[in-house]
């Protein structure tokens, strides 16, 4: 089944080089793997249009990742350059997203790691076991008639989101920030789709733990 | 990206969680590249490949970027001729260290005899005064001490003294006086007992001098 579409996309690849019907507008109705496939062909037109697509989800998924706007726009910058160097490993068997989404993922984690190698108090207390203490939030607690303040709990949520464990971070964000498919993220996170479940599972517990005075 | 047909993406979320802590996570407001991205990335892609297409030498000539602080091309050259320069200072140090305690040590005598100033033999090596007084001075008046055992490898009788060739009892001081001898190279070691060699009949010439001859008791 999959080489049957790998060939199929190869050949419509090859009829639109031939054909030279390489222009932004007829590129822009292709899917990503077609696009992919184009720019391994090194039709630069493709890598645009794929960058077009991507930078706004990627943007939001790294930001809600790294809680840094400005580390963010540098990862960003560092995923689509990886993206553009390493063309040549990308196969048609997995799907450009999860690819593009893996490859952000893990410029994430290193530079969190970068991060926390920097900071002196550890937000994340690890145990011997999977399960990992997160320490409460400061007891700033806004008062009863500022619970509405939707853009005070949003700031809260995105504190609480980069206080959770990088594992369970990366699935709530993909799940349920970026509303991917738990095929897709298994795809991402390189895990079986239990696992997935499992995570997002225990992540979203842990959120409404820190958040707890404002879900009650 | 988001395949909705999917039935696990569907599925009902039934893990306890607050149903409005989900619906204020979907609501978060999407967070979008920056305005100029895509021109920054077209440069910094620009960047690399201009790069990529220099040979590979012409790379180490580059400005170097780390993070946010670029070094210069021609910090690479001043670098480089610090080390130089320490490294030529180092190596100078330690062999003019090493010619200088060579020197010391295998001085020619006449040097060490204008340092001493009064005309007496120095040593080679510039023993302290207390070593160079355990050096024995064979006294022509006083008959010769007792010789020593000889040695496996020597003859028992000891050669005729003559006046051109150094006496017995100075093979035999030799390697006693120079405690350095097994130290030193063969080259080394010759030329002190050279040294030594002469410096005895230098000693016995002046001692010869200097004492009147005996008055003819007959007269």
């Amino acid at each position: 089944m999959e080489e049957t579409q790998e060939l199929s996309l190869e050949q419509k690849v090859e009829q639109r080089i031939v054909g030279k019907q390489l222009d932004r507008a007829s590129l822009e109705s292709l899917c990503d793997e077609e696009l992919m496939l184009l720019f391994q062909r090194d039709v630069h037109a493709a890598f645009d249009i794929l960058v077009a697509r991507f930078k706004d989800p990627l943007s939001n998924y790294i930001y809600r990742f790294v809680g840094n706007m400005d580390d963010a726009a540098d990862i960003l910058q560092d995923t689509f350059i990886r993206v553009y160097r390493k063309k040549h490993l990308y196969r048609t068997i997995a799907r450009v997203s999860t690819w593009i989404y893996t490859i952000a993922g893990n410029l994430a984690k290193s530079e969190l790691r970068k991060t926390y190698k920097k900071s002196t108090i550890p937000l994340v207390l690890r145990r011997d076991d999977d399960d990992d203490y997160v320490l409460p939030l400061p007891d700033d607690r806004p008062l009863p008639d500022r619970h509405t303040n939707s853009a005070m709990l949003r700031e809260k949520i995105q504190q609480a989101l980069t206080m959770l464990p990088e594992v369970f971070r990366e699935a709530v964000i993909l799940r349920d920030i970026q509303e991917l498919s738990y095929e897709e993220i298994a795809e991402i996170i390189d895990m079986p789709i239990g696992t997935v479940k499992s995570r997002i599972s225990r992540g979203r517990t842990q959120l409404q733990e820190l958040l707890k005075d404002y879900y009650d | 990206m988001t395949d909705t047909t999917d039935p696990m993406h569907n599925q009902p979320e039934s893990d306890g969680t607050n149903e409005r802590l989900l619906a204020d996570l979907k609501s978060l407001p999407e967070i979008s590249a920056p305005l100029d991205f895509e021109l920054h990335l077209k440069r910094k892609i620009a960047d690399i490949e201009q790069l990529a297409s220099l040979p590979w030498w012409k790379r180490f000539f580059r400005p170097l970027n780390i993070g946010r602080v670029t070094v210069p091309a021609f910090a690479y050259g001043g670098a480089a001729a610090v080390i130089v320069l320490a490294a030529s200072v180092y190596v100078y140090h330690v062999t003019n260290f090493e010619q200088q305690l060579l020197h010391d040590r295998i001085a020619p005598p006449t040097q060490l005899e204008q340092k001493n100033g009064d005309g007496t033999p120095g040593t080679p090596d510039d023993a302290p005064a207390s070593e160079q007084m355990e050096e024995p001075v064979v006294a022509p008046e006083q008959p010769p001490p007792a010789p020593a055992a000889p040695s496996p490898g020597r003859s028992s009788v000891p050669p005729p003294a003559r006046d051109d060739m150094p006496s017995q009892e100075t093979f035999e001081l030799i390697p006693h006086t120079r405690g350095i001898m097994t130290e030193q190279s063969i080259d080394e070691a010759d030329h002190i007992v050279s040294d030594s060699l002469r410096r005895l009949d230098s000693l016995r010439r002046l001692r010869s001098d200097s004492v009147s001859p005996p008055e003819d008791s007959t007269r």
